[in-house]
């Protein structure tokens, strides 16, 4: 199912599809996020903003409104 | 040779293995935010080492990432530059490397954390990575400076296939180059990472975050672990206090007698032991609140609690990185606003260094002890509550609330339109390195010794002439007057009177008296006014200041400056001068106005003009004005 990151609840993994803002992707791809692999939410804090994700090795912190521009493909 | 790499891979702890300085190390990513250079010997030759701010990639965000990308770009053709790399996360660590490769510079490859590696029990084929990347690769632990001999026999051999990691950019766009590298990292990791069953620091790190990053129990956490700082700074440090007070009065006393009457007996002992003995007895809280702050950096804490705040602090302008700058503002506001470059979006980055001094420092400690103990018995509690302690607490929470309330208010004022972000890594937790947790906090609390020393007995021996100086026609006028009295009553207390009749008249009396006007509505004499001039320099001043102007009269040494405050006369009603009004009046004052020109050149640095801190200025001191104006009208 095709959604965007912030549609994820805590625990939930997807695989990253496509991220609209090039600034936005090219920051993710630098600091491990690459298109195609697996990307889970850890955390979500309270009013859901910012939410801690990961994918392989990576584990950083991210806003609501960076992950509504990340787009996944949900994995059950 | 450059130290070059992402964020928390332990740069600045191979630059400490290499170079033996002390470069500050902590378990966030951005601890390094300038660059630091040093120097070690290979076989008698002097190698130039410079470390330099983390960074994920050649294309920087934030101030501290330009440095080191600007650092890269210029290396020339004599400069090696070790690409330090996280070996438990490789992959990502490969990138920057790659891009480097590709700028056709000499490189090295350090693959630190060996021992995390190794505790997850995966493992590196060195060798055949080596020979994948065309560069020397060399695996290390920094932490205990395993691998330091391989690095320097590679460097000092150097040698290189210098062919580029990927070809001619076939693209112009980043982000494909990007997806290009990463294909090609793949497969380097595939062949050359063994992987043994799951990543242990990383679940025991995600185990942990439960717990610490939880929607109600880590706000409370983090709430009852500044509590019990609190507690421990001002009940548990007062032991080791007393015993240093007393020292330092025994020594006056004996000094005092030993050396001949005259002012130069004034000076040293009311001046400069009293100044130096009120800033040596905050050691132990200054230790302790140093070491609280260096504990939670080095563990990793430190990114959670920004995780926690982000979406709070967003609401008044800030930034969830801005919380790392405020919390080490308690100890000292110079490093703190250095450490705001990791802030990668102007406007956020300058209202943390705007609003950064308002938290009260560990330079207030002294003062806010002295004025405490004026009006509040050291004994008296609520339950289980210090009263003291309680108000100490206060003025810090105040402190706080004032800079964020600032922040809201810059933040409607200045106009932004860049976007913000907040994208921070999560380190794993480790356990602090006591050793050098011990190295750092001995290292800060010398610094806060020799720095607020050199400008105690400076301010010291200029208030003294000062105060033992004026108007010549002024003072022989008074020496007569009381000549002419003493031939038949020759008290103690007269003389007392002359000497304070005489610093009435002195230079540093015409500052204060002149200043009285403004400041009376406070609830502060002319003294108190000399005082916040001194102040100006740096707010420890504040207690040397008061230990000089009161010890006029006081001819044997035998009181704290806390008992000589306490005894000062109002001369207007003839009751206590530090009435409840006055004292809090003036703790609020110290909290917010700026007085640390330390804290003022930094903020010039840092923001490349002298608007900000005339800025700043400005608005601390009209805010202490004011917000002591309400105190002391509400009390009086
Ligand atoms: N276990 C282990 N920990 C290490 C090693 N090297 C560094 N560390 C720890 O990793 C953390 C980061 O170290 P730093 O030296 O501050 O890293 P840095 O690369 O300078 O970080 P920035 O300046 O923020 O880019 C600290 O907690 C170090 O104690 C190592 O070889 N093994
Ligand atoms: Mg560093």
């Amino acid at each position: 199912m095709e959604v965007t990151l912030d549609n994820l609840k805590e625990k939930e993994k997807g695989i990253i599809r496509q991220i609209k803002d090039e600034n936005l992707a090219l920051q993710m791809l630098t600091m491990g996020f690459i298109l195609g692999e697996e990307i889970s939410v850890e955390r979500i804090a309270p009013l859901k903003d910012p939410i801690l994700i990961t994918s392989g090795t990576n584990y950083i912190s991210i806003r609501k409104s960076d992950a509504q521009k990340i787009e996944i493909s949900k994995i059950n | 040779m450059l130290l070059v790499g992402n964020p928390n891979t332990g740069k600045s702890s191979l630059f400490n293995a290499l170079t033996g300085l002390n470069q500050k190390v902590g378990n966030f990513p951005g601890v390094t935010v300038d660059k630091k250079s040093g120097s070690f010997s290979i076989k008698n030759n002097k190698v130039k080492i410079i470390d330099l701010p983390g960074t994920y990639s050649l294309s920087a965000n934030s101030e501290d990432e330009k440095v080191t990308q600007e650092y890269v770009e210029k290396a020339t053709g004599d400069e090696i530059i070790v690409v330090v790399a996280d070996a438990t996360n490789l992959k990502r660590n490969l990138l920057l490397l790659t891009q480097i490769i590709d700028l056709g510079k000499k490189v090295v490859l350090v693959l630190n954390m060996m021992d995390l590696l190794q505790r997850n029990n995966h493992e590196i084929k060195v060798q055949k990575l080596s020979m994948l990347l065309g560069i020397p690769v060399i695996p290390l632990n920094s932490r205990i400076g395993k691998g330091i001999e391989e690095l320097k026999y590679a460097i000092a051999n150097y040698q290189s296939k210098s062919t580029k990691f990927i070809e001619q950019k076939t693209s112009s766009n980043v982000i494909d180059e990007t997806m290009l590298r990463y294909n090609k990292i793949n497969q380097i990791v595939n062949e050359c990472l063994i992987v043994n069953g799951e990543d242990k620091l990383a679940i025991l790190t995600r185990k942990i975050d439960n717990i610490l990053t939880h929607k109600v129990y880590g706000y409370l956490i983090f709430l009852t672990l500044l509590f019990l700082i609190f507690q421990a700074i001002f009940s548990w440090a007062s032991y080791p206090m007393e015993l240093i007070e007393n020292g330092f009065l025994f020594l006056g006393e004996k000094l005092g007698n030993a050396l001949p009457d005259g002012m130069l007996n004034d000076l040293i002992v009311n001046g400069i032991i009293a100044g130096l003995g009120g800033i040596v007895v905050f050691v132990p809280q200054i230790t302790m609140l140093f070491a609280f702050i260096i504990i939670l950096e080095d563990t990793g804490y430190m990114a959670r609690v920004s995780f926690l705040m982000d979406r709070i602090l967003r609401s008044f302008g800030l930034n969830g990185k801005s919380i790392i700058p405020l919390l080490s503002s308690t100890a000292c506001a110079v490093p703190a606003i250095m450490g705001a470059r990791t802030i990668s979006n102007v406007k956020e980055r300058l209202i943390t260094i705007m609003v950064a001094p308002l938290i009260s420092c560990s330079a207030r400690i002294p003062v806010y002890t002295l004025l405490i103990a004026l009006v509040i018995p050291k004994e008296s509690s609520w339950g289980i509550f210090n009263v003291q302690g309680v108000l100490m607490m206060g003025l810090y929470l105040i402190g706080f609330v004032a800079a964020l309330l600032s922040a809201w208010v810059m933040k409607m004022l200045i106009k932004s339109k860049e976007k913000s972000s907040f994208m921070l890594e999560m380190p794993i937790y480790r356990m602090p390195r006591w050793k050098s947790v011990g190295i750092e906090i001995i290292g800060k609390v010398k610094v806060f010794l020799f720095d607020a020393g050199k400008i105690i007995i400076a301010i010291s021996i200029i208030l003294w002439g000062l105060s033992s100086y004026g108007p010549s026609d002024e003072f022989e006028k008074i020496e007569v007057k009381y000549a002419n009295i003493e031939q038949s009553d020759n008290s103690e207390e007269l003389q007392s009177q002359e000497a304070s009749e005489k610093l009435e008249a002195s230079y540093a009396g015409i500052i204060g008296k002149t200043i009285e006007p403004v400041i009376k509505p406070l609830g502060f004499d002319w003294k108190i006014g000399i005082s916040l001039v001194t102040s100006f320099a740096a707010r420890e001043v504040f207690v040397g200041t008061m230990a000089t102007l009161y010890s006029v009269g006081d001819e044997d040494n035998t009181t704290t400056i806390r008992q000589k405050m306490m005894q000062a006369k109002n001369p207007n009603t003839g009751g206590k001068l530090y009435t409840k009004a006055t004292t809090y009046s003036l703790l609020i004052f110290y909290a917010f106005a700026m007085q640390c020109m330390a804290t003022l050149a930094v903020v010039y640095r840092e923001t490349n003009s002298i608007k900000w801190p005339i800025i700043q200025v400005v608005y601390m001191g009209l805010l202490a004005y004011f917000s002591s104006l309400i105190v002391y009208t509400i009390f009086s």
